[in-house]
């Protein structure tokens, strides 16, 4: 019996193992092509006032155990000037649905299976679809329009060269016209504009300086080249409270001087609070929850965002027993076709079991993907998107 | 001594020293921890927080005698561990327990998660053999691990599993006293507040002591009795929970509570940003060691180190404001 069992598992296997090597072929395909046709990725936004459009975007991770969907089917936009948080816990997808936008997904594995990433750009006025744009594309695109500050200051600067180098090999790379003078100029200014001024920073290695300077330097490099899109992937993590304060403080008032939008990927509710104008809540590679910060934290409708909020300790708050969401977050590979929150739910309902529940808006702005809601969505529709709604039945608080 | 107090710090320093050239000179000394004296009652839980660097881990690591101190008086149970030899300590230590902040590099890979809970029980012989594993089985049953876990490795569990398993090898040893070492910090928020409520059981059921450290200043809020603040080695301001939270007095204290986000978009907090970095602990400054960031800074600062002044109610800060 077992053999059998054996048997099967191993044919399996194997089953898997050529479906990879058949996408690891494709994507390869792709990547060696020098010249991708314009028709190809040039697209139209929704709205012309979002600089990102996510559309059933699907970045999948083709393992030897099988197919990781890490992120499955997410779509949100960010308007222009406004600041996006993205929440979640380890292993839900912020992060690579952040790296799918750069592209910086770790191929033949990581691939973009499905959906577009639309992207407004303001230089030449056209619309890219970023998950099909040429590699000759993304490349004038990353750390010039768009760029990314990344969790670990650590990590991120490279520990053989100056700060001056990292700094201005960014800033010489996407202004080629710029003289060695003009680009250390440039590079002196922005380390002022994130708060440093020092004598010889540029000469300086990153391991002369501490965590926060360190962050602020990555900050720096982000920020060189005017960028329209600064995603920060946990920017604060590693850091102390107190500068965390410093940092945030940082990017709120850098995000008015450039005019850029944010896109903070995060897990710490606190700072997203503090920082967004529009917070998207993802589970398990999914959107289960988004709308504006008012939305999400004083009327949060999906039971995983409302046991995230209740099972975190507050600041001069007495509580006896901190609630806990019972159970593990579910593993990607091979998950259910029911809600993949069901296990953990509290409030499930029958329909529950059935299909995986589809976005309901709440409101303008507020959208949830719940069956205890499918009521309330039907009322909005209804009245043709009426005001403001009570989000769910419970609150926080 | 009274035994009302399961743990004593007196007084407790630890230099690193820093070594240059061929001969390995030490040429400066890391003052890590710089005279710091706290007392923890039996069954309460102690908070230490502070920023990194500010030598939190070395205190939690010099109570255990996992560094030798320097300097100073450490007593458990009203027994000085400081001046014990090797031989002397072995009897002590399944007294003290610690639990460490990644549960991912803590645990053996090459361990069943049995094993790794009995390994210590065994080398101090505290069952005997046939009740052996029973005994195992109980604690991991306290710390909410499934008995077919016991021959389980620890690549197999997640995040949350594994700090149950520290905390049931730290528990095996049936200790009076555990030093946390942010044992939450690693994991997601819905897995902490788990972790923090088994620990909060078993403090209730076992009468356990623990020295909580940690940066998170919400969760320290939550879990502890006494709370002690550290910068730079030295502990700036100590009292009961409430008292601190209510009316930080430390200028250091105000801008570290100020600077946690709170998850409420309404609440638009006046902050106290503080300027600057912490300074080395290899040069750090003179008289008050906060005084290079502080706002209400005065001439007396830069010269004299403030001692402690008892507010009432065990509320101690040391700052010249004050005096």
């Amino acid at each position: 019996m077992s053999a059998l069992a054996n048997k099967n598992q191993k044919k399996e296997l194997k089953e898997v193992k050529k479906f990879n090597l058949r996408k690891y072929r494709e994507y390869n395909k792709m990547m060696r092509k020098k010249r991708v046709p314009e028709s190809e990725y040039l697209t139209k936004m929704k709205n012309p006032e979002n600089i990102i459009e996510f559309d059933n975007l699907q970045s999948y991770f083709y393992t030897d155990v099988g197919t990781v969907k890490a992120v499955d089917g997410v779509s949100f936009d960010i308007p222009r000037g406004k600041t996006i948080g993205v929440v979640g816990e380890s292993g839900c997808g912020k992060s690579v649905t952040s790296l799918s936008i750069m592209r910086l997904l770790q191929g033949p594995q990581g691939q973009i299976a499905g959906g577009e990433i639309r992207f407004n750009q303001q230089s030449t006025g056209r619309v890219l679809n970023l998950a099909k744009a040429s590699i000759k594309e993304m490349e004038k695109i990353r750390g010039n329009e768009i760029s990314m500050i990344f969790q670990e200051p650590m990590t991120t600067l490279n520990p053989v060269f100056t700060i001056g180098d990292q700094l201005c090999e960014c800033i010489s790379l996407h202004n080629p016209q710029m003289n060695k003078k003009d680009v250390e100029q440039r590079a002196l200014e922005t380390l002022k504009m994130v708060g440093i001024v020092r004598e010889g920073i540029l000469k300086n290695y990153p391991h002369e300086l501490s965590g926060g300077m360190r962050q602020r330097v990555v900050i720096a490099m982000a920020l060189a080249c005017d960028p329209q899109l600064v995603i920060a992937d946990e920017p604060t993590t590693a850091l102390d409270v107190t500068i965390q304060a410093q940092i945030l403080d940082l990017l709120r008032e850098l995000k008015n001087k450039i005019n850029a939008s944010i896109m903070l990927i995060t897990h710490d509710l606190g700072v997203v609070a503090e920082m967004a104008d529009y917070v998207v809540v993802m589970y398990a590679g999914r959107v289960v929850e988004q709308g504006t910060a008012d939305d999400i934290f004083h009327h949060p409708a999906h039971p995983y965002t409302i046991g995230l909020m209740k099972s975190r300790p507050m600041l001069n708050q007495k509580v006896d027993r901190l609630y806990s969401i019972p159970g593990n977050v579910p593993n990607p590979v091979n998950l259910p076709a029911h809600c993949y929150f069901k296990n953990r739910c509290e409030s499930c309902v029958e329909a529950c079991s059935g299909a995986y529940p589809a976005m309901i808006s709440l409101s303008e702005t507020h959208k949830v993907s719940c069956h205890l809601h499918r009521e309330a969505g039907a009322a909005v529709r209804q009245a043709g998107g009426a005001k403001k709604q009570t989000g769910g039945k419970q609150n926080v608080q | 001594m009274s035994s009302e107090y399961v743990v004593e710090v007196k007084d407790l320093k630890k230099y690193f020293p820093i070594k240059s050239g061929i001969l390995q000179r030490t040429v400066g000394q890391v003052h890590a921890v710089d005279g710091v004296s706290f007392r923890i009652k039996k069954g309460q839980t102690f908070g230490l927080v502070g920023e990194s660097g500010c030598g939190k881990t070395t205190i939690g690591r010099s109570i255990l005698r996992l560094t030798d101190p320097t300097s100073g008086e450490v007593k458990i149970s009203g027994m000085d561990i400081c001046h014990l030899k090797k031989k002397e300590l072995t009897p002590v230590r399944p007294k003290m327990q610690m639990i460490f902040q990644d549960p991912f590099s803590s645990l053996d890979p090459r361990m069943p998660v049995g094993e790794i809970i009995g390994e210590a029980v065994k080398e101090h012989k505290l069952v005997s053999k046939g009740e052996y594993k029973d005994y195992i089985l109980k604690v991991m049953k306290d710390c909410g691990l499934r008995p077919y876990y016991i021959d389980r490795y620890p690549h197999e569990f997640s995040g949350g599993q594994r700090q149950r398993i520290c905390i049931a090898r730290a528990l095996a040893l049936n200790p009076d006293f555990i030093v946390c070492d942010e044992p939450v910090s690693a994991l997601d928020v819905s897995i902490q507040a788990q972790i923090i409520n088994l620990m909060k059981d078993l403090q209730q059921q076992r009468q356990l002591t623990y020295l909580f450290i940690s940066h998170d200043l919400s969760v320290v809020e939550h879990i502890s009795d006494v709370i002690g603040v550290m910068y730079l080695g030295t502990m700036v301001e100590t009292g009961p929970k409430e008292e601190i939270f209510k009316e930080p007095l430390h200028p250091y204290t105000k801008a570290l509570f100020s600077a946690v986000p709170i998850a409420d978009p309404d609440v638009k907090m006046k902050r106290v940003i503080l300027e600057g970095d912490i300074p080395s602990p290899a040069k750090p400054p003179k008289g008050c060691k906060f005084h290079t960031r502080c706002k209400e800074c005065m001439e007396r600062c830069k010269q004299e180190v403030p001692t402690e002044k008892d507010m009432g109610n065990g509320h101690v800060v040391s700052c010249h404001l004050y005096n």
